[in-house]
């Protein structure tokens, strides 16, 4: 898989523990916790799945096999959403 | 993904709503404001401050209201600059005033035009609004809007006037091409004060609402106001949202007038100073903690102790308390 890249025209704003953003596919505004906000920071372009799961694991001190599912799940429903594209 | 603020107020409010004016073209008898032809403008050049203030803190939008919005001059003007500072743009109207150069001059700046509809007939709307001969001007901005690719929701106010025939209503936003639905719950100050409009049985509404939803699920997305539920917790107001007013107050909802409830002013304060600082927004973000809703004895069908604004506006057990 490519590098990911959050898509530059999406509002959003970190909070303390948490990220705000307007999805303009759905017309709402979502609030990701602190894993899906820690893997939308991440998604700078810099970065593929695998890479992200790594920094994700370490951030939570998890193992990567343990969160690979979900985070990939995550990173295909922003993808989906046209919240994120491959870099 | 769960998100829990738990009383605490974001960084910023995602949504600003923000009444631009109190002039109206309408005196309508359920209006919770009491705006009319003479009423005042928030100055243009606090709006465009405000804006650019609202982008640098990282609001996502704000909903321009009133009174009526169209009624001032310079509306497109303050949907531009809006747009300049990165801000969606809602809007709330009665749509009188909608015409083909106010479409040429917002296409693409308005992510969401509310158009409120509040009768399935001429006699029915027009006696809530409180004029003759608006029916059709309504039902035209509808048309004209939606057959120019804006997002249009239609939004009632439900009264014991129009509860009955919701579904016809339903009916005519979709003839007209809106995308969206939006049941309003009648809020009990200005004119519905006034005219001592009844609140009609909000779970009886809520069922009937869901099963109109499920009906028109293909055809059209029925938005209902969280004020319906019985759950606290749905209301955003002061938490994700703020209101501000013609005179630049700053509210928690826009649903509150009485001045003991203001929070700041924008001419005076900084807006992320009174967001993140105003002793009264705080407070009404703990209310919940406050009042025990759940065994109050005038918890009743009508109470609707799910929203705020309507506590405070209403509940006798908060006349004691200094906000």
């Amino acid at each position: 898989m490519n590098n990911l890249q959050r898509n530059p025209k999406i509002r959003w704003r970190r909070e303390v523990d948490e990220v705000c953003l307007y999805i303009p596919k759905n017309r709402e505004m979502k609030k990701l916790n602190n894993v899906g906000a820690s893997v939308w920071e991440l998604c700078d372009g810099s970065l593929d799945s695998k890479e992200i799961i790594e920094e994700v694991s370490k951030e939570f001190d998890v193992e990567a096999n343990e969160i690979k599912s979900d985070v990939e799940d995550f990173i295909n429903q922003l993808i989906q959403l046209d919240l994120l594209k491959e870099a | 993904m769960k998100g829990d603020l738990s009383g605490q107020a974001l960084y910023a409010p995602n949504t600003v709503y923000l009444e631009v004016t109190n002039k109206c073209n309408l005196k309508c008898k359920h209006c919770y404001s009491m705006a009319n032809e003479d009423g005042y403008e928030l100055p243009l050049n606090e709006i465009k401050a405000l804006f650019k203030r609202l982008d640098e803190i990282g609001t996502f939008g704000v909903v321009l209201g009133g009174g009526e919005p169209l009624m001032r001059e310079d509306i497109v003007h303050i949907i531009n600059l809006a747009n300049k500072y990165n801000l969606l743009v809602g809007l709330s109207t009665n749509g009188i005033l909608v015409n083909k150069e106010f479409l040429k001059n917002t296409r693409d700046k308005i992510s969401n035009i509310q158009i409120s509809l509040d009768g399935h007939t001429d006699e029915e709307h027009e006696r809530l609004r409180n004029k003759k001969g608006i029916f059709k001007d309504t039902l035209q901005a509808i048309k004209l809007l939606s057959d120019n690719n804006f997002h249009v929701t239609v939004s009632t106010v439900i009264t014991n006037d129009n509860v009955n025939y919701i579904d016809k209503i339903i009916e005519i936003a979709l003839e007209n091409g809106a995308k969206t639905y939006r049941a309003t719950k009648l809020i009990k100050s200005g004119n519905a004060l006034k005219n001592n409009l009844d609140i009609v049985d909000f779970k009886f509404i809520s069922k009937y609402l869901e099963e109109l939803k499920e009906k028109y699920s293909k055809e059209i997305d029925i938005e209902i106001d969280s004020e319906f539920y019985d759950n606290k917790s749905f209301c955003t107001a002061g938490k994700e949202t703020i209101a501000i007013n013609y005179k630049g107050d700053v509210y928690f909802c826009a649903f509150l007038s009485n001045p003991k409830f203001i929070c700041g002013n924008i001419m005076e304060k900084d807006i992320h100073n009174i967001w993140l600082n105003s002793r009264k927004l705080k407070e009404i973000r703990q209310l919940d903690k406050i009042l025990n809703c759940k065994e109050c004895e005038n918890n009743n069908n009508n109470c609707f102790s799910n929203c705020k604004a309507m506590l405070l506006n209403n509940c006798s057990k908060l006349d004691s308390y200094d906000f």
